[in-house]
């Protein structure tokens, strides 16, 4: 058996697909390309797949990791030209890389998420509304009931120049482990902006040690 | 106002985190194929009038798109019903329904082609033409608009949706949809009138074109007949067969998102011969045509390759007649036996065999098994000419839970007129009787679904002749069965009897009833398919704002020489063969499978040269020298 580790982007065709659908396209991903891939044991075995962190429906990542074990070792230039040769729009594979068995799951290592948004109407006051937001002491969110405090887990965020096209941008770093999710589209909503007037792109995770990422 | 492809993508980048299951409406899934759009010179778009999830598993339109999209002259893309948060988003901003390939308006495709398998969508075609910004009647539409075709089981009886529609498709589409192209090409390279393309479109063998013809009443409202407009247009259509049933699609889409069926569908063979009476495909899909072994597992093969789903569906009106099952499942188990592929058989016949079947095949035990015995009594079972035997039921149902499923699950029907509480009561009985059995084997894990429909009088069916059966009776039954089918590991579920009225208002409707279903949808009649969607309220007022009874569509039994407003489509079965098995039903006279004996439905003579160019797969049996002459 080996694990692999693969680095890959969700691109904008896939921007609408959320994280469970995120896994069936990977699982037959491996299917098309034919990779003995390992089942879990038990009455409904499925493959084993990783994904690092849990991407909400409507963002777009770069630098996401999936980690997949399979049972006989095949060379890694292999693997890749086998992956690269089915993947479907949406998915772009960065690197490939093998880790080892025992390592710890990635969504255990995993401390913070960076981000970029990008506004699709002008926001006039921008500065302003980030200058406002760090200043506060805390920042109450309200999502599905329960509550939580933003303003701990918002460890960076500046505005960065704007996209090629002309959208303001912000970058953001957000506190991120197995059990504290903080969300960009929540810290757009706290400077009173509608998060559907933006888009969100996940551009790296943060881990607990230097991991291989591929 | 035309809105560009480009617009549409730019507002759906704010509109869609705003509504449920985004993805339904982005297209650019694995195996999608995007065509220059300039370059090509015939836009087609097929539409399924009900959401994405139910749309994609949809074979018809997955063949289709395939076979236009194998053209190099033309290009077809897909479009579905937004659900109603996407609709009222829609309609809010002013965005016209587009394709999901390349984000164009339908209005400027042209032609439409809607897939209507079900009467219960006829609502969505009309909501769908006016979210798309175009006439919903076809003869306000002019030159400008697309020609808007239709087909696929529901109309095998157009005329409730003729005057929405400018020509349908009776029949098999995969041969006619390629006629339908090149004639709509040179019509327009000689740019003339939208009445010479429908003319000439009417001139194609299995396209109905509806504005040809003027219907007529008699005095008491009973249907008469369709007057020809022109001398030239057909006085009957008949359905389109072929005789070969193509490759099989393999390159099929692969959604994002859940759908209803995530396998890969293989029709193994089109056609029954078992001739149940109450059955509309068992009748409009004759005559029977196989696929072979081998091309069923190259099939599997190459598809499994290009989708990477994991289950595959082998499909059919009645798997275990497939000539060759046994040899099928013994080259899937060699095959694919460690691929971790499922496989799902559907449609087996009631005997201990499909039990072997299923279990050769390594199916996964959790769907439980599904059996469809109809009816409970020898008298019923003789009346719809479902003949299988108690015992063998019986026998069957303790294999089912001595193999290793605990759910079994069993269909039945209620509703036809010559049904009494008795024989209703005999489903009770022997829902039990099987469930005994299945505590007897496993003990308290086995668990009975019964699942109960109601009868509807289909249209080229020998029971067009007969009534629905009346609320009242419909509700006493169904009481009659919860009332007795109850207890912890008993499930009974039912069709809602006003969903079975509307489906047999619809399917045996003529053209009078397209005002009904007009006035439906203003009043918001839309997605009558979906149980918690269904206004049944709109129904009843459309029909009295058309001042037509509904009752009198469906609840009153037929003289053999009344007039049917589908009386012109011909389906290759012979009227005179579905009158002789009616009156077999009324004295319970059963026929056994045609495929051991010919009982001259009409299929063969009608179709006799498809049959000795291509028609090698038939599994009719051999014609007589006479017949052939």
């Amino acid at each position: 058996m080996i694990r692999i580790r693969i680095n890959f982007d969700k691109t904008e065709e896939m921007r609408f697909t959320g994280h469970l659908d995120l896994y069936r396209t990977w699982e037959r991903v491996l299917r098309r390309a034919a990779l003995p891939i390992a089942y879990s044991q038990g009455f409904k075995p499925h493959p084993r797949l990783q994904i690092a962190a849990a991407l909400p429906l409507g963002f777009t990542s770069s630098n996401d990791l999936l980690d997949v074990w399979l049972e006989e070792d095949i060379p890694l230039a292999i693997l890749c030209s086998r992956i690269q040769a089915v993947l479907p729009p949406g998915l772009k594979v960065n690197s490939l890389i093998s880790v080892p068995l025992k390592q710890p799951a990635l969504q255990s290592l995993l401390r913070a998420s960076e981000y970029q948004v990008a506004f699709l109407e002008h926001v006039s006051d921008l500065p302003e509304r980030i200058h406002r937001l760090l200043h506060q002491s805390n920042i109450p969110i309200e999502r599905k009931g329960k509550s939580y405090d933003l303003r701990p887990l918002l460890l960076s965020l500046d505005c960065l120049s704007e996209t090629p096209n002309g959208l303001q941008r912000l970058h953001t770093l957000l506190r991120t482990t197995s059990n504290v999710h903080a969300r960009p589209d929540d810290l757009v909503k706290a400077i009173g902006i509608p998060p559907e007037k933006a888009l969100f792109h996940r551009l790296r995770l943060h881990f607990e040690q230097e991991i291989l990422t591929g | 106002m035309i809105v560009s492809p480009e617009n549409i993508q730019q507002q759906l980048l704010s509109i869609l985190p705003l509504v449920q299951k985004p993805a339904r409406y982005t297209g650019g899934e694995l195996n999608q194929i995007v065509k220059d759009w300039q370059n090509t010179p015939v836009h087609f778009c097929l539409v399924f009038p009900d959401i994405y999830d139910i749309g994609m598993s949809n074979l018809g339109m997955a063949i289709l798109y395939d076979i236009i999209n194998q053209r190099k002259d033309a290009l077809a893309e897909r479009a579905f019903a937004p659900w109603s948060d996407m609709e009222s988003k829609l309609r809010e901003k002013g965005l016209p329904l587009y394709s999901l390939e390349t984000k164009h308006p339908l209005a400027e495709f042209d032609i439409i082609g809607f897939s209507l398998p079900y009467e219960s969508l006829f609502t969505n075609v009309l909501n769908l033409l006016d979210l798309a910004k175009l006439e919903i009647w076809a003869e306000k539409r002019t030159e400008g608009h697309p020609l808007i075709i239709a087909g696929g089981h529901a109309t095998f009886n157009p005329e409730p949706m003729a005057p929405f529609v400018d020509a349908f498709v009776i029949g098999e589409g995969e041969e006619v949809i390629h006629e339908i192209i090149d004639v709509y090409k040179s019509w327009r390279r000689a740019s003339t009138s939208r009445s010479v393309l429908l003319r000439h479109l009417a001139g194609i063998e299995g396209v109905y074109v509806p504005s040809l013809y003027t219907d007529h009443y008699h005095p008491d409202g009973t249907f008469s007949h369709l007057e020809k407009k022109e001398a030239s247009a057909p006085s009957t259509i008949s359905k389109r067969l072929v005789a070969h049933l193509p490759p099989a699609p393999y390159r099929l889409i692969v959604p994002y998102i859940e759908t209803v069926h995530e396998r890969i569908p293989i029709e193994i063979m089109r056609g029954c011969t078992r001739g149940c009476r109450f059955c509309h495909a068992g009748m409009v899909t004759r005559p029977i045509r196989e696929r072979s072994v081998a091309e069923i597992i190259e099939t599997i093969q190459k598809a499994v390759q290009a989708t990477g789903y994991n289950e595959v569906g082998l499909l059919s009106l009645s798997s275990s007649d497939y000539t060759h099952i046994s040899e099928l499942i013994q080259e899937i188990q060699h095959n694919f036996s460690s691929n971790h592929l499922s496989i799902a058989l559907p449609s087996l016949r009631i005997e201990t065999f499909s039990v072997q079947l299923m279990h050769e095949l390594g199916a996964t035990r959790r769907g439980g098994f599904t059996l469809a015995p109809e009816a409970a009594t020898e008298r019923m079972r003789n009346i719809i000419n479902k003949p299988i035997s108690t015992q063998s039921l019986l026998q069957t149902a303790q294999a089912v839970f001595e193999n290793g499923w605990s759910l079994l699950k069993l269909y039945f029907m209620i509703g036809h007129p010559q049904e009494t509480l008795e024989d209703v009561q005999a489903i009770a009985d022997l829902s039990k009787e099987v469930l005994s059995i299945g505590k007897r084997m496993i003990g308290n894990r086995a668990q009975l679904h019964i699942s109960v429909s109601t009868f509807i009088p289909k249209p080229h069916t020998p029971f067009q002749w007969v009534a629905c059966d009346s609320l009242i009776n419909i509700e006493q039954k169904i009481k009659l069965l919860q009332s007795q089918l109850r207890g912890k590991n008993l499930k009974l579920t039912w069709n809602p009897p006003e969903a079975s009225f509307l489906e047999a208002w619809l399917s045996r409707g003529d053209r009078r009833l397209a005002q009904v279903i007009y006035r439906a949808w203003e009043k918001g009649a839309k997605f009558d398919a979906w149980n918690d969607h269904r206004n049944i309220d709109a129904w009843f007022q459309a029909f009295m704002d058309c001042e037509l009874n509904p009752g009198f569509y469906t609840h009153r039994p037929r003289s053999i020489d009344e007039a049917f407003p589908w009386d012109h489509i011909n389906i290759g079965v012979r009227k005179q063969f579905l009158i002789q098995d009616y009156q077999m039903s009324i004295k319970q006279q059963t026929r056994a499978d045609c495929r051991q004996s010919c009982y001259a439905c009409g299929i063969l003579p009608k179709y006799n040269t498809l049959r000795r160019e291509k028609g090698i797969t038939w599994k009719c049996p051999p014609l007589k020298v006479r017949a052939l002459a």
